[in-house]
């Protein structure tokens, strides 16, 4: 164990936000997230980050997307994801991602974490909020990432590690979230 | 797990004194800010339960359909369901109203496809964001791109390439999207601006109805499906609908009720078979053999309407015994080339009226055969195309049919006896036997059928061809002009159609005289078209795989090689651009060559080299993008507002509304092609660039591309719902309905056919609570038919007709493409796709078997120790490919089927279906310097074919399965 | 026990094109949750053929002279997998060793496997279409089969729910119907089956089954009605017929027997028998499946020679929503109350 369960509410909001952002471009999370622990892009990142993201053009790619990584029917998960976004208030916008894309489910978390960070002191709101992050992850978000990096070995150097820290940064969170 | 990953100090300095929320695909339900609502209590949350505790409400449905080419089963009106900018599921509006109390409605038109689309649209092939290549062509190595990034070399590209060889190297391959809206009115304006060229697929297709297109000079001749209800017999021939019309099949199935005899006609018992009172089984390719034998019943039996055949059709007309050639009015007094005779008993001659059908009580002489005095002092034995025909139905007893095509004399008998005592015949029309290499003399034949008979132009009776309903409002779009004002702008071809008009020509001649025009007019003004099947037989070397053409197919007068060769050199048929320039730029626009030319692995070969750009524009990743420059990513159906052409079937103009945003960075083509022309214009006046000429000598007005583009503005990249709404507006047979209010109703049904060179064909009138009945411009009205003689034609004197002996319909055997080998793969289209669009969709594999398979017969399985589900071999000279075979009940022994548009990637191993399809040009449809035999738009260019495919196949291993890789 | 009313279809096998728009159409309302990607509660097949499950018809179940009869568990494959491709892994590479195709391999049994396979030897080859649902029959036999008394028939309509709140998964209920329409949740643990678009019909919409039918196969309506499509067509011409009599149910769907063009002697000449083996046909539908042939060829026939039937009148349906007696509604008018009573029953 790390020291992970020493990280406040807003940390783990701040590096949701950086692993939604490496996610969603091939250069983003780098204003939030250190170079010890996502490596600069290369000057390559453009086609390295659709070598490893996009199947639909590269041989070795994997998608990002959590209908591809469960044999659950597509249509049925946006449903679930959708309701989960408004449970908490959340609506998407006309012009987002997919529902389940990982950069959205991150997003989430992210909201998740921040909303925890304001509700300090709380304790039936926090204990709800830890709830539904524990079960978000179990369900959706850390099942997926643990997808993605199996594809990861061949990817270049940056979205591998990323796919690396981000699973075990979600499996952290989660032991912190079963012992809490 | 050594060491934790969470450590704060991985957080860049700055980050968490900053730390807010930054969610960019989100926004507070409740309309307040983010910040606020994370600030709230938040719900109880006990588990995932909780979030199926409240009710799901859609936040709308809007009105929809799908901008794609299903032809005879277009189209739907749908309901799509809509929640946070998701399409979630779609359900048939199905609001159609009855005709009249005679017929069944239409509802609920839509099919499994339809039904799912929303699935498909989300599917991860899906494109989302402009991308280039960044490694080789088809490495898979590409990078994601700005619009402007893409648009700005491609527009470089475009431009480079018009300067340095020529506005014609660029093409636009054109997919089954094509809308004749807003979408492709953009792309069409865009290749007549720039004088680029746009591939016809038709032909390539091989939906060309080449033998109706020599029949009636022309191939739109269609019926509204309320109008199979007055038909007391329907043949079901060279088509599938129960796979392939799934909306429409119901008023086959009903008709039958209605005490109608439904006939099907087919090698196999095939899912439409079972819905038919009579079933006749045919050698695959051998129809023609079946038709002739049918007329020579009707002939010999006296059945033939004098009547009909005399006014209508060239039966009366003389032909010269000497030359094979028509007897003409320059023959005898040195008149006109283009003027005809007929007899009256005794042997005088009388002149064919060119303006008018009505013989005015003339009787012709059908039989006559005399000895007429030329000019030249010199005299020639004439006889009428009937007694010619005559002769030649004799060959065709029922006895002599059936050694050719299998059917039983008895059931040519019963069949013949149908159809003649039949009150109202009409035929279910498919594109099956276009793709037949002797599809067009089939065609013929079968048409002979209803003309011997008299069954056309009445309610029920009829011969359908091919189908197509649009508004007339497009091709003005295009041109920016007022298509009726266009001849007076002085131009060559205006000067051509003023004298046609002054001949007492008919509206249909003149239109179609335009759709030919988009050809080969030089003077005019309009986009530069090219056949698709010549333009991949010469340009992408498909004809290097028909070399042993002569070998397949039986008393070939000349190699194709040869043919195709006389033909480009005479200029009976345009290429566009010509055998010795090289095609630059491809576009291919929701077009998948790769997967769909028949003896596609020659295009990778022979024409990609070739290409300095192939763009790809759709919202999927087909085969052919994978080996694009550039991919654009197109918005999907339910992205958009735009409308679609139909069919006379179903003559109603239908609607799609843009329900949600498109994905990712996906954009409406109208924004794509407007775009495009907007970045062309900035860079050539980047360049002080102000004109390029084009190949036709004209001038390319790049400095005001995006201003001629957009009308000066009026129709800008993001106009395309006003552009779309202008067509229509515009349009003669739609514009009695507001745009407004057909974006929400989703459809509209036609008034008129309109003056589209397409739709004019139909020649009918669509009047309210009646079926539309197609040509009746030409049986009622007496206008003639825009072919040589103004007749229905059945004699073609064409030196390549008589070369072939084919001026005349006749049965010739199917040739064996592909070499000489026991089995005949047919194919057809599937249930289960529309082109390749569906093919790979996760529900509809699971609703079939999941990867590509061959349908073979029991007897075939059984000779071969195949069983159901075997991994085989099917191979030919040409090529092979694999693919599990499924032992049905119903197939010919003999025959194969290979139903269609697997994309190339479903198939393990290297090869795909079309690998073993060499598909030579048939030497005939290369005919052009003709009245009627001439290109034009979706008609009067070859055609390719498969269904004459020879293969074997053979069980495999499952060694060699496994090493053919997963699939 | 007995219901009011008993909601009622009938299926016209003579007009199903076995597109399977039904099944997409139930697919894509009903069974695209957790665990139940591979049921289809509607499901066409080709017979003859082994159907879905496969081999269902040889698995038992149901009653013979009011007796409970054995059944046999159909096994979860033999429904046919939901397959997934390995698009990400393929499409994507134009590396044939990654062709496109099911992840698990090589299949070798799916829902609709038999597809236009068919029966008889070529030229004499036979086939027709055969859509099937829970047959919410009037004793159904998975209803007496549950220990738990969690399946019922609910009062006003006959449809018979499984009440997933005291289903416990034993699946007696799967052993005992002798139609295998009820399938087994392996992530919830219960037992779910067609449900009749209860919810639709509760709004006056039609099942999706029917009214996205392209072929216009299915009438809908209470059996009662002695007005409606399905009275005339069960009761008064006798040509609607339950699916399998003999096990005892009484199924409330009926079918409307197929017809076929005619077969061919050794010559290949059209002769007088029918394609389709009375015998064959007499194993699905009883003894009166003969006659109800019979008078649709005679009544065929009359119209053919110009004259009225009311039978075939009734049979075309000019008016396709004479097709669903009291369910006229439009989904779309309805959809947000639909929804939620969607959500209801998941809760």
């Amino acid at each position: 164990m790390s020291t992970e369960a020493s990280l406040t509410a807003l940390e783990r909001s701040v590096f949701y936000r950086g692993l939604a952002e490496a996610f969603r471009s091939p250069s983003g999370g780098t204003n939030v997230l250190d170079e010890s622990w996502i490596p600069a892009p290369s000057p390559n990142a453009k086609t390295e980050f659709l070598e490893a993201f996009e199947p639909s053009v590269s041989k070795t790619a994997c998608s990002l997307y959590e209908s591809a990584h469960s044999s659950r029917d597509q249509t049925a998960l946006f449903e679930e994801l959708i309701r989960w976004y408004d449970h908490f208030g959340l609506q998407r916008k006309a012009k987002a991602e997919l529902p389940d894309h990982i950069s959205v489910e991150l997003e989430f978390m992210h909201f998740l974490c921040y909303r925890e960070h304001l509700s300090e002191g709380d304790e039936a709101a926090l204990g709800a909020l830890r709830r539904a992050q524990k079960d978000f992850l179990n369900n959706h978000l850390h099942p997926l990432s643990i997808s993605i990096l199996g594809y990861s070995q061949s990817f270049a150097n940056r979205f591998k590690v990323l796919c690396g820290n981000c699973e075990q940064f979600l499996r952290e969170h989660t032991l912190v979230l079963d012992n809490g | 797990m050594s060491k934790g990953v969470t450590r704060r100090s991985f957080l860049k300095a700055g980050a968490l004194t900053a730390a807010s929320l930054a969610m960019p695909n989100f926004l507070a339900r409740s309309g307040g800010s983010l910040q606020a609502l994370a600030a709230e209590a938040p719900p109880d949350f006990n588990s995932a339960l909780d979030v199926y505790r409240k009710a799901w409400t859609w936040d709308k449905t809007v009105r929809g359909t799908h901008m794609i080419n299903c032809w005879y089963q277009a189209h739907c009106a749908f309901d799509v369901y809509v929640k946070d900018g998701i399409v979630f599921r779609e359900e048939q509006a199905a609001e159609y109203q009855q005709l009249n109390p005679d017929v069944p409605d239409m509802n609920p038109r839509g099919c499994q496809k339809g039904c799912s689309f929303s699935h498909r649209m989300y599917e991860h092939n899906r494109i989302k964001h402009p991308m280039r290549r960044a490694g080789g062509r088809g490495s898979g190595k590409w990078e994601q791109v700005s619009w402007d990034d893409a648009l700005n070399a491609i527009a470089d590209a475009f431009i480079d390439t018009m300067i340095e060889e020529g506005t014609d190297r660029v093409i636009w391959d054109l997919g089954p999207d094509i809308n004749i809206g807003a979408a492709n009115a953009a792309q069409a304006r865009l290749a007549q601006l720039t004088h680029s060229i746009c591939l016809d697929s038709n032909s390539s297709n091989g939906d060309g109805h080449r033998g109706a297109f020599e029949t009636f000079g022309n191939v739109y001749i269609e019926r509204s499906l309320e109008d199979y209800f007055y038909s007391d017999v329907i043949i079901i021939w060279g088509a599938n609908p129960i796979f392939t019309s799934i909306p429409n099949a119901h008023f086959f199935t009903e008709a039958r009720y209605n005490g109608t005899e439904i006939v099907c006609i087919a090698p196999d018992y095939s899912a439409s078979a079972t819905k038919a009172d009579l079933w006749v089984p045919v050698k695959p390719g051998t129809d023609a053999a079946l038709a002739l034998a049918i007329c020579w019943q009707i002939v010999e039996g006296g059945h033939v309407n004098e009547a009909f055949v005399s006014e209508q059709s060239d039966l009366p007309l003389l032909v010269r015994t000497d030359t094979g050639k028509f007897l003409t009015e320059k023959d005898v007094d040195g008149g006109l080339e283009s003027s005809f005779y007929m007899a009256a008993s005794g042997g005088e001659l009388r002149e064919v009226d060119r303006k008018d059908l009505d013989l005015d009580g003339f009787t012709p002489d059908l039989e006559a055969a005399f000895e007429v005095p030329l000019e030249d002092g010199t005299k020639v034995q004439v006889r009428t195309v009937f007694s010619l025909l005559k002769e030649r139905l004799s060959a065709y007893t029922p006895e002599a049919a059936s050694e050719m095509c299998g059917t039983s004399p008895g059931l040519i008998r019963r069949l013949s006896k149908m159809v003649i005592e039949a009150k109202a015949l009409s035929n279910v029309s498919g594109s099956s036997m276009n793709k037949y290499f002797h599809g067009n003399l089939t065609e013929r034949a079968m048409i002979l059928i209803w003309v011997l008979l008299g069954q056309m132009g009445r309610k029920g009776a009829g011969y359908s061809a091919f189908g197509f309903l649009a508004n007339d409002g497009w091709e003005d779009y295009v041109s920016g002009l007022r298509m009726k004002d266009r001849f007076t702008f002085g131009t060559e071809i205006g000067l051509d159609l003023v004298w046609d008009w002054m001949k007492g020509e008919t509206s249909e001649q003149f239109f179609k005289k335009l759709s030919t025009s988009q050809f080969i007019d030089p003077g005019g003004n309009l986009p530069v078209w090219t056949s698709s099947a010549l333009f991949w037989h010469v340009h992408g070397g498909v004809a290097e795989l028909a070399e042993q053409a002569d070998q397949w197919v039986p008393n070939l007068k000349k190699p194709v090689k040869e043919a195709l060769h006389e033909s480009l050199e005479q200029k009976w048929l345009p290429l566009q651009p010509p055998a010795d320039k090289t095609p630059r730029i491809m576009f291919h626009y929701c077009s998948n060559p790769l997967r769909s030319v028949r003896g596609s692995q020659k295009l990778l070969e022979v024409l990609w080299p070739k290409l300095k750009l192939s763009v790809a524009i759709d919202f999927r990743m087909s085969s052919t993008a994978l080996q694009a420059d550039y991919v654009l990513p197109a918005a999907a159906w339910y992205e958009v507002t735009d409308h679609k052409w139909v069919t006379p079937l179903v003559p109603y103009n239908h609607v799609t509304n843009k329900a949600v945003e498109p994905l990712g960075e996906a954009k409406p083509d109208f924004w794509i092609f407007t775009m495009l022309a907007k970045h062309m214009e900035a860079r050539a006046k980047a360049r002080g660039l102000d004109f390029v000429e084009s190949h036709l000598g004209k001038e390319i007005r790049l400095a005001n591309l995006y201003q001629d583009m957009t009308m000066d503005g009026r129709f800008g990249e993001d106009d395309g719902d006003a552009a779309a709404g202008a067509i229509l507006e515009q349009s003669s047979n739609l514009s009695h309905v507001s745009w407004e209010e057909q974006k929400e109703t989703g459809f509209v049904r036609y008034d008129g056919i309109g003056l589209s060179p397409l739709s004019i064909g139909n020649a009918g009138e669509l009047k309210e609570g009646e079926p539309f009945i197609p040509l009746t411009y030409h049986i009622d009205d007496k206008q003639p038919y825009p072919t040589q003689t103004r007749r229905i034609q059945f004699y073609l004197d064409h030196p390549l007709y008589l070369e072939h002996d084919e001026h005349l319909p006749r049965f010739k055997a199917p040739p064996s493409i592909g070499g000489d080998y026991p089995l005949t793969m047919t194919g057809g289209h599937t249930r289960w796709s529309v082109h390749s669009v569906w093919r790979d969709n996760a529900l509809m594999q699971r609703l079939n078997r999941g990867q590509p398979y061959i349908v073979v017969g029991q007897k075939d399985a059984e000779a071969r120790s195949i069983a159901d589900g075997d991994w085989v071999r099917c191979y030919n000279d040409v090529g092979e490919f694999f693919v599990r075979a499924k032992v049905i009940t119903g197939a010919m022994p003999g025959q194969t089927i290979m139903y269609h548009s697997w994309e190339n990637y479903q198939f393990a191993g290297s090869g795909d279906a079309r690998s073993v399809s060499p598909s030579p040009i048939n030497p005939v449809e290369l005919a052009g310097d003709h009245a009627h035999l001439k290109i034009g738009m979706l008609e009067g260019q070859p055609g390719c074919f498969d269904r004459d495919t020879r293969i074997e196949i053979e069980k495999i291993s499952p060694e060699d399965r496994a090493r053919l890789g997963k699939g | 026990m007995t219901s009011k009313r008993q909601v009622a279809m009938v299926i016209d096998l003579n007009k199903c094109i076995g597109c399977q728009t039904c099944t997409i159409a139930c697919k894509t309302q009903w069974t695209n949750r957790e665990g139940m990607e591979g049921m289809w509660w509607n499901t066409v097949s080709t017979a003859p053929g082994e159907g879905t499950p496969k081999g269902w018809e040889k698995m038992g179940g149901g009653f013979r002279k009011g007796k409970a009869q054995p059944g046999k568990l159909p096994k979860q494959g033999e429904f046919g997998t939901a397959w997934n491709f390995n698009t990400d892994a393929a499409l994507f590479q134009g590396d044939t060793h990654n062709t496109l195709g099911p992840i698990t391999g090589d299949p070798d049994w799916g829902t609709n496997w038999d597809e236009d396979v068919g029966g008889g030897e070529y030229p004499n080859s036979f086939q027709f279409y055969i859509p099937r649902i829970c047959n919410h029959c009037t004793k159904p036999a998975c209803m007496e089969a549950c220990p738990r008394g969690a399946i019922f028939k609910r009062e006003e309509d006959g449809i018979v729910v499984i009440n997933e709140d005291h289903c416990r998964g034993f699946r007696f209920c799967q052993e005992a119907c002798p139609y295998k329409e009820i399938y087994y949740n392996t992530v919830t643990g219960v037992s779910q089956k067609c449900i009749m678009c209860a919810p639709r019909l509760e709004e006056g919409v039609p099942t999706a089954c029917s009214r996205q039918c392209p072929g216009r196969v299915r009438f809908l309506g209470f059996l009662d009605d002695e007005d409606g499509p399905i009275h005339k067509l069960v009761y008064k011409y006798k040509v609607a017929l339950a699916l399998h009599p003999e096990y005892e149910t009484e199924p409330n769907v009926f079918y409307i027997p197929p017809l076929a063009p005619p077969s061919f002697d050794e010559e290949g000449n059209p002769i007088d028998e029918d394609r389709i083996p009375l015998d064959y046909l007499e194993s699905l539908f009883g003894k009166e499946v003969g006659p109800a042939v019979e008078l649709l060829k005679a009544e065929k026939a009359k119209k053919k020679a110009g004259g009225e039937s009311d039978l075939m009148d009734t049979l075309i349906a000019r008016n396709w929503m004479d097709m669903f007696g009291p369910f006229t509604t439009n989904p779309k008018d309805v959809a947000r109350t639909l929804e939620q009573r969607v959500q209801n029953r998941q809760g």
